[in-house]
């Protein structure tokens, strides 16, 4: 056991390293920044007629930011993240290199989720310090309509662990797919195909069944008064992602060609 | 002798398709082992059940006297090893490439101006892997597996797509590795020639069987030695020669070439020559170099 975890370590202080020069990075903190920057512009702008009546600027650029922002958008780059933390050693050839290492093979995949899921973290992180960094810019400019209330933090951390716990269904399938296939087309069209399905089926009353859909229920879940954040989604959400990563651990484990 | 590597029997097969049919190779410690073979002959495949890449089909795979299946971790703890094409991040600088072993293998980043050092690359550390020529990184991939300072090196093709001038700095580092730093190599390729200057131990994979195994000195002796000769009347001096009980080939480049070859007959051939009236142009010995020599086995079997 101490083994393993010194060989979970390693690994992921060696793929920490290899992100050095590389665009995800960039993509982590440019994402939530691009999205957060978006919706400052809109309400630097139209802030009287956005927020109207409301009676707090910062909740409603929340509510905008989770309701358009995160459910739509981070799945997308939940797909485009998950691509690169294993392109990275598709694209270096390193796989089998890799695996000629002495260390455990579940030590290097079990490296790689945490990875993934470092950096989900990161980009959560980093959304919420934009938030916070441009609504109050927001709040220097309309004094009035921006007024700053203990609530908003309680609102912005509910929506990034309801977004964090929504989002393992996601990490899980994408995660498998870009890890068994090669063809970096293959988990790309997957991620697509399920993000539109999510769409599309999120109004369907068992919706809550396809993993693809809960990331959308975030904002819907923040809108309700008996808000939790242990709901039957976050169970099945979590449930999904485990599932999709003890099928992607079982495959290597019985894997009798490593190329 | 000891031997680091030792196959009994190893066979594999992949979709119902044979791919080594009983394989066993040892390789002595200290030498630099050749193992040849044509594309697609088994070569890669045993390296990588060597490697633990693939399962062992049937058979034995021992390395450093222990079973690869039930040693794993520890048998790998003391090999380097280096798997046809260069495996390099090329966003990343040739240290940078080399501080990512040291953190999987738990190593200071002390050791990488020495691997540096003796791969001939100090110089360019800093820059991009992207920058560097084939040569450069596949002499930054022998450096990676050098870090952790491994017993034994297993190099899978690693002249392939070089140029002559790389082919040749590989080959020194080779020897290099084995004479200064004491390191047991094996080394697999599909042209003897780019080896044969090399190694100390060779064996030859052909039709998923190994067909030949053993010194450098034994394959040699495997063929046999001729006398080449030019004259201005080969007709004459071909009859001439099969009167005196000689048996004589006319080659395509309009040479005759007697077999065996000794000092004994190269004096009576020329003297018979020269009484015949014929002009001798070119009396030579000859030996077949190890790539007729591997092709002569490869058409035995």
């Amino acid at each position: 056991m101490k083994n393993t975890l010194i060989d979970i370590s390693r690994s992921y202080r060696a793929d920490l390293l290899k992100f050095k020069n590389s665009k995800v990075l960039f993509i982590a903190l440019g994402a939530p920044l691009f999205l957060v920057a978006l919706f400052f512009t809109i309400l630097l702008f139209k802030a009287n007629q956005i927020i109207g009546n409301a009676d707090n600027g910062w909740i409603v650029m929340l509510n905008q930011l989770t309701n358009t922002g995160l459910s739509l958008f981070f799945p997308l780059f939940i797909i485009l993240i998950t691509s690169q933390i294993s392109r990275v050693e598709y694209d270096a050839n390193s796989w089998k290199q890799i695996y000629t290492l002495p260390l455990h093979r579940g030590s290097i995949y079990l490296s790689k989720i945490l990875m993934t899921s470092s950096i989900v973290l990161l980009s959560l992180i980093s959304f919420g310090i934009f938030y916070y960094i441009f609504g109050g810019i927001l709040t220097l400019i309309y004094p009035e309509l921006f007024v700053y209330k203990t609530e908003v933090l309680s609102t912005l951390v509910n929506v990034l662990l309801m977004s964090g716990i929504t989002s393992f269904a996601w990490v899980g399938i994408q995660f498998w797919a870009s890890y068994r296939w090669k063809n970096m087309v293959l988990p790309l069209a997957l991620g697509i195909v399920g993000f539109v399905a999510g769409v599309i089926l999120i109004k369907w009353e068992h919706a809550a069944y396809v993993p693809f859909t809960h990331l959308l229920f975030t904002a819907k879940a923040l809108q309700t008064d008996t808000f939790s954040l242990l709901n039957k989604v976050s169970y099945l959400s979590m449930a999904y992602g485990f599932l999709f990563l003890l099928i992607g651990y079982l495959e290597l484990k019985f894997k009798k060609r490593f190329s | 002798m000891e031997y680091l590597i030792e196959t009994k029997e190893l066979s594999y097969s992949y979709k119902n398709k044979e791919v080594l049919n009983n394989v066993s190779i040892q390789v002595p410690k200290n030498s630099i082992y050749g193992f040849i073979g044509a594309n697609g002959a088994g070569k890669t495949t045993t390296i990588r059940i060597l490697l633990s890449l693939l399962k062992v089909g049937e058979g034995k795979v021992a390395i450093f006297g222990k079973d690869i299946v039930k040693d794993r971790i520890n048998i790998l703890s003391r090999i380097g090893a280096l798997i046809e094409e260069p495996s390099v991040y090329q966003h990343l600088s040739g240290y940078d490439n080399l501080k990512v072993t040291c953190r999987y293998l738990g190593l200071p980043y002390s050791r990488i101006n020495e691997v540096l050092t003796i791969t001939d690359l100090l110089a360019d550390k800093n820059r991009k892997v992207k920058e560097y020529s084939l040569g450069m990184r596949q002499r930054l991939s022998i450096a990676m597996v050098l870090l952790n300072d491994p017993e034994l090196l297993i190099l899978d093709e690693p002249t392939n797509g070089l140029d002559p001038s790389g082919i040749h700095d590989i080959r020194m580092l080779m020897q290099r590795l084995c004479k200064e730093h004491g390191k047991t190599i094996f080394v697999s390729s599909h042209l003897l020639s780019e080896l044969e200057k090399t190694v100390t131990h060779i064996a030859v994979i052909h039709n998923k069987q190994i067909a030949f195994q053993g010194s450098i000195d034994q394959l040699q002796h495997q063929s046999e030695s001729n006398i080449i000769l030019r004259t201005s009347d080969n007709k004459k001096t071909l009859k001439t020669l099969v009167d005196l009980g000689y048996t004589v080939f006319l080659t395509k480049e309009q040479t005759l070439r007697i077999s065996p070859n000794s000092d004994t007959n190269a004096s009576k051939v020329s003297r018979a020559i020269i009484e015949s009236g014929v002009d001798l142009y070119q009396l030579t010995h000859h030996r077949n170099n190890l790539e007729e020599v591997f092709m002569e086995i490869i058409d035995q079997k």
